[in-house]
């Protein structure tokens, strides 16, 4: 059964003018981007055992793959010797429906959240307020994205795109709505703080607190999830109700799996050797203890994974979300995520989208739109994923379905028809420079008409030369 | 003392003082209490007076009997109700636990809840303080997660460094909901 993801309903040309137009999204991107992809290569350069256990890791993500049935009868039954309750969904609709039900049967007002990139795929907070739960996102960036009522724009720093002044901003609005002054100014350190006073105030009162998660470990049922701000373990330690939804692909066999995975998010996401907390759920709170819910409900979500076990995409299931390939994307450090249209930007988002729900043909388009082949993704994937290739086999899969319009097909066939033999590649000079007579300005091609325009309207061309170096060599030498 | 422990303790310092960690040690002729007052008087530094310490576990809560401050203290133990010990914490301006192990190549702290333990200290107040037996160093992650699954708690964590976020342009900051400092204590059992 294949899956169904929320989508930007926006024409492409749309999304990206807009994107191309943030400026100030661009710089931070750059500079960020940049920056974590630096990390990222001096965290493994001085790091002996990093690649080794990288690979021990990317073997161990293979292996719970290819044996996903196995361990997730495994995964249920150790969650429920625990104590949780296990509930399974086909799709996102279905897992929305459970968590919903769970909110109700418990009387849940106030739901606080950590980052779960599950949660933004089944749309989980529309399905919560709708059903009148007040749902809060507790990581920073989160927070800020939720005020403004937008989609995260990276998989790690979902608020990427947003400036200190506009987060300001957002803030004076929260606080004229609990009539609190502003802040004096914008200053990150003093809305972080605000930020902070904020959503105490939420984790203490919360009825449910909702997790995604980084891994699942079958044998003992242990959900692990990695943060660096702390408030997953507000989250999962506060209220006395957690539900943490995990897509099936997120479960690992064993402990021993375990340990060669848990440092590779955070080594390839931000160059670090771990995030600032790792914390390990394995069931609801001991009535002798102090911290935990009193029930944990686990909801497996399926939503198209499954259906890719046992075909050549099964190794996009083992992205652990570490954000590496969007970090060195030559095009999502151009546009940033907003721009793919689908919760999953970047490489990995133009793969996995159109994989899990190969109905939305928007995102199949992505894999000519938002890239330039340049393989970057497929070299920086801890886990091996052939990012580029299966970004390759969607555009071939594509021209296949014939999803290009007429003239951009007949154009291509064309191109590709003479510039396969050398009498046609000098016959399209020839075209080319008398068809240039009509377009020179200040000797360079600055426009061209219809499909050649786009080419032209951010750079200029040189001329082409009235005697090519071939034609000079068979004047002068003979053919 | 082994060699090797030596070794574990300065990588583990390494890598804990490289994310912003602080770190002190036991010396040789005082006692842990001790050095748990020389650890608190530095920390308090930062806090209003009187400081709020929460002393949670029977093993901090019997060295707290043994720390003589320069500074006004406020003990935060056990209360009636599980709200209102929470409550209690949430106050409070400094935490203090006990390692369960600690990770020397990632410079980590690992806690548990358990019927003594719990994670609060370490999460509520701004200030967290890790008293951490130099022998329960291991040298990679791995030998603590088997040491772990080992026990497997209802609820764990290993921490690596302060509370973080580099949400807001990319910029890092230190304190978002956790802890703005953390400092480990180090001493040496009789194990050692």
């Amino acid at each position: 059964m294949s899956g169904r993801l929320p989508y930007d309903p926006r024409p492409w040309r749309v999304r990206r003018d807009s994107a191309l137009g943030n400026s100030s999204m661009r710089d931070t991107l750059q500079r960020v981007a940049g920056r974590l992809s630096k990390a990222k290569s001096t965290a493994y350069g001085d790091y002996q055992i990093a690649d080794k256990w990288r690979l021990a890791g990317v073997a161990a993500k293979r292996r719970a793959i290819s044996q996903i049935d196995e361990l997730v009868v495994q995964v249920i039954g150790e969650i429920e010797r625990h104590g949780g309750k296990v509930h399974r969904a086909r799709d996102a609709a279905e897992a929305v429906r459970c968590v919903v039900e769970v909110a109700q049967k418990n009387g849940v007002k106030l739901a606080v959240k950590s980052k779960s990139m599950v949660t933004e795929e089944i749309e989980l907070n529309k399905g919560l307020e709708d059903a009148g739960v007040q749902v809060v996102e507790t990581d920073l960036g989160e927070y800020i994205i939720q005020l403004a009522h937008e989609k995260p724009s990276h998989i790690l720093a979902p608020a990427i795109h947003r400036n200190r002044g506009q987060v300001k901003e957002l803030f004076d609005v929260e606080a004229d709505r609990q009539g609190m002054a502003h802040l004096a100014n914008a200053d990150i350190e003093q809305l972080t703080q605000f930020a902070r006073q904020q959503l105490r105030q939420e984790f203490l009162s919360a009825d449910m607190g909702v997790t995604g998660g980084n891994f699942l470990v079958a044998e003992t049922g242990t959900i692990v999830l990695i943060t660096n701000e702390g408030n997953a373990d507000m989250v999962t330690s506060l209220p006395p109700l957690l539900v943490s939804i995990v897509g099936i692909e997120k479960i690992v066999g064993t402990w021993d799996d375990l340990s060669y995975l848990l440092q590779q998010p955070a080594l390839s996401g931000v160059g670090q050797r771990l995030s600032s907390y790792t914390t390990f759920v394995s069931g609801p709170r001991d009535e002798s203890a102090m911290d935990g819910p009193d029930q944990w409900h686990v909801v497996l979500l399926d939503n198209g994974r499954r259906n890719l076990v046992g075909t050549p995409e099964e190794s996009i299931l083992s992205c652990i979300r570490c954000g590496a390939c969007l970090n060195v994307c030559p095009v999502f450090r151009q546009i940033g995520g907003h721009a793919y249209g689908s919760v999953y930007p970047g490489p990995i988002g133009i793969v996995v989208s159109a994989n899990l729900d190969p109905s939305m043909p928007s995102f199949l388009d992505l894999a000519s739109q938002a890239c330039s082949m340049c393989y970057a993704c497929s070299e920086v994937c801890p886990m091996d994923i052939p990012l580029a290739d299966e970004i390759l086999t969607l555009r071939n899969h594509r021209v296949k379905t014939m999803a290009e319009p007429l003239l951009v097909r007949r154009t291509y066939e064309m191109w590709g028809r003479l510039w396969s033999t050398k009498a046609g590649y000098q016959k399209t000079i020839r075209i080319a420079r008398l068809g240039q007579r009509f377009l020179i300005q200040k000797k360079k091609l600055r426009w061209a008409p219809g499909l050649f325009g786009g080419w032209l309207k951010t750079r200029d061309m040189p001329l082409i030369p009235p005697e090519t170096f071939r034609e000079w060599w068979a004047k002068t030498h003979g053919e | 003392m082994g060699n090797n422990v030596e070794e574990r303790v300065a990588q583990f310092a390494i890598n804990w003082q490289r994310l912003s960690g602080k770190i002190m040690r036991q010396d040789l002729q005082e006692t842990l209490g001790e050095a748990l007052s020389r650890a608190l008087e530095v920390i308090c530094t930062g806090v209003p007076e009187p400081a709020a310490i929460i002393a949670w576990e029977p093993f901090v809560q019997d060295l707290a009997r043994t720390v003589r401050l320069d500074c006004q203290v406020e003990w935060i133990g056990r209360r009636a109700s599980r709200a209102n010990s929470i409550a209690a914490m949430a106050s409070a301006d400094i935490g203090i636990n006990v390692a369960q192990w600690a990770v020397a190549d990632t410079g980590s702290v690992a806690l548990y809840v358990t019927p003594e333990a719990t994670l609060y200290p370490s999460l509520l107040p701004k200030q967290h303080l890790v008293l951490l037996d130099v022998a329960d160093i291991v040298p990679t992650v791995r030998e603590g997660l088997m040491e772990l699954r080992k026990h497997l708690p209802q609820l764990a964590k290993i921490i690596t460094g302060p509370s973080m976020s580099a949400d807001i342009e990319g910029q890092l900051q230190i304190g978002v909901h956790g802890p703005q400092s953390v400092m480990v204590l180090l001493w040496a059992s009789d194990r050692n």
